[in-house]
């Protein structure tokens, strides 16, 4: 019978092999009898539409034409991409929510995984509260943010009113402040997630070193840059790496509360891929943007790994 | 023990589960009522303010033509969800496009029947025929793909308790001036004069507004579109008209009935479709009268175009294997059917009528609570108001989409007219160059 692991040339020293040896009678295909619900969705939902993305791009498609209208145009759609003063205005947008967010939502995330890391009354009951947003649907996020940041009867104008600032910001009506206004709501809702990665990284850190460091002197901020933000950077990685994903595809709240507007200052490029494809209903061209966010995220992502390797303590 | 099926048991299992499921088709076949068919129907209107209505009677008149109606939401996403069904394969053999833009999507991608020749030999609905003058429908290439279901004329909606309360007489022939000069008098303790001043471009230029004659031009750098802006701009910087970023911020510019209909606003223009609101006192509870006030004029004694639409057109998918029978229900939709969406507030498409009826249908039982009766008659079913139809369709989608970021800006001050003026030109003949 053939197993999955071990053969006669393997390498694989003979006690592992025994251990990993499957049991008597069980087939080789049930393993993907197992895995099967998981890879046909992943085959289906992810890969299948990432290829079909891929070819989709390099074609002029009107989706209402169906598929007998589908027309190869090589790289025209990237040309024209790389021609439009939209999409590098878009793609800026993406940069300065991304380049602002993840950094400030990493931050916050860390400082509040510092502070539930310590002994507090109600600890476990804080750390509930701050991960709530994470969980809670986007249109609901947006409905309560809309009323906090209602430009005359909002909370929070209310609040700079009453602290004296006579004209304080229009934030989502306002074409300065609307994609700063959405970074604030960012980074708000995924603080908390942050946090609890951290928590988790935290509690396996191991106190032996913190302890050496306080006999030999080193005060609360020498530890904290010399032991545990080296020991966190792996998952400091980790969550820069999640949140650019998650932050180009952004798009929710931008749908729920600007619709990329005041005037486009808020159309990211994942809003102009959506205006693209489903309002002016060029596929081909809003494919070719989602190919070159792609592109994007993924050489961030290895620089962002390249940049990982060799550092932290237990890299 | 493991059991295992055979390939000749599997193959007898497959081929008895085939047998079944094509006795079950060839059974729902016979069974059918010969000679029945069902249209299904796609529309933006809820079905209880008017399809039901109209096709329950629809039905007992051909009692062989049954209808499924589906309503879909007229926003983008709602589109999008029409857009792919027809795409998809979803029997669908009659669809109503709202906006202009929609419509041509639909027409450009093949989906809609060319009824040219149906609406040209039928001695009715001739009236949206290519050669009907004055133009009725919008045409693409010289052909008509739908045909409009409802003629709406814009009127000024006001507040009746607080024109009476600021003791505002407003005259029949009144201007753009007099306009200003009674929102302003009724603007004051948290309420604004009105939401959004008249569109003096669409009032001056008429069909075809945004485009230079010929059409392969732009026309925002005509003076109407400034002093259009410029008026805005006043009315909203001496609370006369409500600010832009009051609009964008509580999203009345989708939900315009609510400042209205709360007291919030005063004068408000729009489109009899919004009559459903005002009788949904549930909904939106208020103790006053609503006035229906003729369009101002941009100048005294100028003739001018209203800001109205024929609309709801009604087109048939060319999928559709009921071509007659979704024809005749098209028919019946823009005549003797039309009444029936009246009580939603949709005025049928085809002059006559009996204005009684009409009056009593739109206004519903509650009307002399809720409207001021003769104001409906005098100055909206009986208004003779010149409605433009465009009939060039160049990259219409595309100038919608650049214009409603443009006018956003300009109206939030983040631009100047002639920022707005430049880049709308700009922008506009690009498209259109790319288009033609």
């Amino acid at each position: 019978m053939q197993t999955l692991v071990g053969s006669a040339r393997s390498p694989v020293p003979a006690v592992v092999r025994e251990k990993k040896r499957r049991p008597a009678g069980v087939r080789s295909w049930l393993p993907w009898v197992f895995i099967a619900p998981n890879l046909i969705g992943l085959i289906a939902f992810t890969l299948g539409p990432m290829l079909a993305g891929l070819g989709i791009a390099f074609t002029r498609w009107n989706v209402l034409s169906g598929l007998g209208g589908i027309e190869w145009v090589g790289l025209d759609n990237f040309t024209e991409l790389f021609a439009d003063p939209k999409f590098w205005k878009a793609l800026g947008r993406t940069v300065f929510f991304a380049g602002l967010g993840v950094p400030l939502s990493i931050a916050f995330g860390l400082l509040l995984a510092l502070a539930l890391n310590r002994p507090l009354v109600g600890r476990a009951a804080l750390r509930v509260v701050f991960f709530v947003p994470s969980m809670v649907n986007t249109v609901a996020i947006g409905m309560v943010w809309l009323l906090v940041l209602n430009p005359s009867a909002g909370l929070l104008n209310q609040a700079l009113r009453f602290l004296g600032l006579s004209e304080p910001p229009t934030w989502l009506v306002s074409e300065n402040w609307a994609l700063p206004a959405l970074v604030l709501i960012q980074v708000w809702a995924g603080m908390g997630y942050q946090a609890v990665i951290y928590l988790a990284a935290l509690q396996e850190l191991p106190q032996d070193l913190h302890e050496a460091a306080m006999i030999d002197g080193a005060g609360a901020w020498r530890r904290f840059r010399t032991i545990t933000w080296p020991s966190l950077m792996p998952t400091t990685v980790f969550l820069a790496i999640t949140s650019f994903i998650g932050t180009s595809q952004g798009f929710g709240l931008i749908a729920f509360l600007t619709g990329g507007g005041p005037g486009e200052s808020t159309t990211v490029l994942a809003y102009y891929m959506y205006q693209s494809g489903f309002q002016a209903y060029k596929f081909g061209y809003a494919a070719a943007i989602g190919v070159v966010t792609f592109a994007a995220v993924l050489l961030l992502t290895l620089v962002l790994w390249r940049f990982q390797k060799g550092r932290g303590l237990y890299t | 023990m493991t059991r295992t099926i055979s390939r000749r048991r599997l193959l007898a299992g497959a081929a008895g589960l085939g047998s079944a499921a094509l006795l079950a088709a060839c059974g729902k076949d016979e069974s059918g009522d010969a000679g029945t068919v069902t249209l299904n129907v796609w529309g933006g209107v809820p079905a209880e303010n008017g399809p039901d209505a109209l096709f329950a009677a629809f039905t007992a008149k051909h009692p062989n033509i049954k209808v499924k109606y589906t309503r879909f939401v007229n926003d983008d996403q709602g589109n999008l969800k029409l857009d792919t069904a027809l795409q998809g394969g979803l029997e669908i053999d009659v669809v109503v496009s709202y906006a202009r833009s929609a419509l041509a999507k639909r027409v450009e991608a093949g989906l809609l029947t060319d009824l040219t020749e149906r609406l040209s030999g039928d001695p009715v609905l001739k009236a949206f025929a290519p050669a009907a003058n004055p133009a009725s429908n919008y045409f693409f290439d010289g052909k008509a793909y739908s045909a409009p279901a409802s003629r709406s004329v814009e009127t000024v909606l006001a507040n009746k308790s607080l024109l009476d309360k600021a003791g505002v007489t407003v005259p029949t022939d009144w201007t753009t001036a007099d306009f200003r000069a009674i929102a302003k008098q009724l603007s004051g303790n948290g309420v604004y004069g009105c939401l959004i001043p008249p569109d003096l471009a669409r009032q001056q230029l008429g069909p075809d507004f945004t485009y230079k004659p010929g059409g392969r031009e732009s026309n925002f750098d005509h003076p109407a579109f400034r002093q259009n802006f410029q008026l805005r701009l006043d009315m909203m910087a001496e609370k006369s008209a409500v600010p832009m970023t009051e609009i964008v911020a509580q999203k009345w510019d989708a939900f315009a009935q609510t400042p209205f209909l709360t007291g919030k606003v005063a004068m408000w223009i729009s489109q009899p479709f919004v009559m459903r609101y005002i009788k949904d006192t549930k909904e939106y509870p208020h103790d006053f009268k609503t006035v229906l006030l003729p369009m101002p004029a941009p100048q005294k004694g100028a003739q001018f175009w209203n800001t109205g639409a024929y609309g709801d057109n009604v087109a048939i998918t060319k999928k559709s294997k009921h071509q007659d029978a979704a024809f005749t229900l098209l028919r019946f939709w823009l005549g003797e059917g039309a009444a029936h969406m009246v009580p939603g507030g949709r005025l049928p498409s085809l002059p006559g009528g009996d204005t009684a009826k009409l009056a009593a249908d739109l206004g519903g039982p509650d009307a002399a609570k809720l409207f001021d009766e003769q104001s409906l008659v005098t100055n909206l079913l009986t208004s003779d108001a010149r409605i433009p139809v465009d009939a060039i369709q160049t990259a219409h989608a595309e100038i919608s989409t650049i214009m409603n970021g443009l006018n956003q800006r300009v109206l939030l001050g983040n631009i100047s007219i002639d920022q707005w003026a430049r880049t709308a030109r700009e922008q506009c003949d690009a498209a259109i160059k790319k288009a033609a």
